[in-house]
């Protein structure tokens, strides 16, 4: 077995032609069953995250992307159709990233890199979807770590500046962290955001701070955020810590969430974390993400307002 | 294509996928780029920048205050033109000069033969956890810099 091969593996499920274990019956029961699953996620997703993002009027450009996300999008969720729809889907994303460049989020290059690996590896072929398999979980422990790393690279997490700066400027981040920072605290960080704006709303001032907070709990929790980021993809390695890792890992974005509320890139990070789990999770779990997109469509896609929109903040 | 070919092409990918994010902390911080975009993973590292932007004269005087001397909606060209690059400064840094800007008040101040721009960038800074100057620079223009 070649070094990359044998590296490839460490992710699981183990190489089909050198193990025989490559079916639901194997080691890891179902893994087949939730490549398939996630593969009609992927489009699902696609077509919602660009349904949420339409282009003005005045960006032709940007809604004919839009259009063909849509189009591709629901062939790819069409059973017989999948594979050809993963090369186009590649070709759209990667489009739809440049286009929104230099604003493009990291989700979307998240996006491209997983329909790539799709388009590459046919999930039907034994050997070939258990390397897809590897590709993908290398790929999400990759950057997962990378969001720990390039925390404590920029260093705003050691005296939980940047939590507390949230914290005093947005009242997604003041809501939950107001549990963990003492409310005279809080009051004081929110007391720099005195220049007020034309719309209404109020921005810190250039000199504004300093964002220290005297509550050690809440600077504990965030020297943990990039411990957990960068410890959870190593223990996702190991066969024993796998499933408590990518448990860790979904719980942990729910918790971010909280916060962020980026919630479509919630759903599809805790998709790539159901990919690490024993047992079909992406497909048992795939109604309820099913909903909670149809609920975000109705909601905001395209500015319907069909359903009233909460908590969800659009990316 | 070979399995053997298409896991050359997965290690190659990963590889990228892992040697990017590396690279990409010097690349953001030399160029001003946005570090939470560029696929670099560092999104919610640092909070949101904020730019400033004074322009003057070739004496010295400020644009902004000689805007009273100018019509609204020459005031409104140079807003017009300073909002969006801005915005786009904050994403590209050093990678989007002000010639927008410079370029509308060149326009208003038809007898100027040149216009400085010295621009201001704001970030939370890691030692004092206040706000503060994180880079300064100054852009020298004449007209024929920007084709007027």
């Amino acid at each position: 077995m070649s070094f990359t091969t044998r590296i490839l593996a460490q992710a699981g499920p183990s190489d089909a032609r050198l193990t025989g274990a490559d079916d639901q019956q194997g080691v890891e029961p179902g893994w087949r069953t939730n490549l398939f699953w996630f593969r009609i996620f992927l489009f699902m997703h696609m077509g919602v995250r660009s349904a949420l993002t339409i282009p003005g009027s005045d960006d032709a450009l940007g809604q004919a992307l839009f259009g063909l996300a849509m189009v591709t999008a629901a062939i790819g969720c069409t059973p017989g159709f999948s594979r050809g729809a993963t090369r186009v889907a590649v070709l759209v994303v990667l489009a739809q990233l440049v286009h929104s460049m230099p604003d493009t989020a990291n989700h979307v290059y998240l996006e491209v890199v997983v329909f790539l690996f799709l388009a590459l590896l046919d999930p039907r072929d034994g050997p070939e979807a258990t390397l897809l398999m590897q590709a993908l979980r290398w790929f999400i422990a990759i950057f997962f770590a990378y969001t720990g790393i390039q925390k404590v690279v920029y260093g705003y997490y050691f005296d939980g500046q940047f939590l507390a700066y949230m914290a005093a400027t947005e009242d997604r981040f003041a809501l939950v962290f107001q549990y963990l920072i003492p409310a005279a605290e809080l009051e004081r960080l929110q007391a720099f955001n005195e220049v007020a704006l034309a719309d209404g709303r109020h921005q810190v001032a250039i000199d504004a701070g300093p964002y220290r907070v005297n509550a050690p709990l809440f600077v504990a929790m965030s020297n943990l955020v990039y411990v957990f980021e960068i410890v959870a993809p190593i223990l996702l390695m190991f066969r024993r810590t796998r499933t408590a890792a990518a448990l860790s890992i979904i719980a942990f974005v729910v918790l971010i969430e909280l916060g962020a509320r980026e919630i479509t890139f919630g759903m599809l990070m805790s998709n790539l974390a159901l990919l690490y789990l024993a047992g079909p999770w992406v497909k048992r779990l795939f109604p309820a993400f099913a909903a909670a997109y149809l609920y975000l469509l109705l909601a905001d896609g395209g500015g319907a307002g069909i359903l009233p929109m909460f908590w969800y903040s659009p990316a | 294509m070979s399995l053997n070919i298409k896991r050359r092409i997965v290690v190659v990918v990963l590889f990228l996928t892992t040697a990017w994010p590396a690279a990409h902390y010097f690349v953001i911080r030399d160029l001003g780029l946005n570090p939470w975009n560029w696929f670099g993973w560092a999104m919610y590292t640092q909070p949101a920048k904020r730019v400033r932007a004074h322009a003057f004269s070739p004496g010295g005087a400020s644009v902004t205050s000689m805007l009273s001397t100018v019509t609204k909606k020459q005031g409104d060209s140079i807003m017009q033109a300073y909002v969006p690059w801005s915005r786009r400064y904050l994403e590209l840094g050093e990678l989007a000069p002000p010639d927008e800007f410079a370029r509308a008040i060149l326009h208003v101040f038809g007898r100027w033969s040149s216009v400085r721009v010295e621009v201001s960038r704001f970030a939370l800074m890691r030692e004092t956890a206040s706000m503060g100057v994180e880079s300064m620079r100054t852009y020298n223009y004449t007209r024929a810099d920007l084709g007027l």
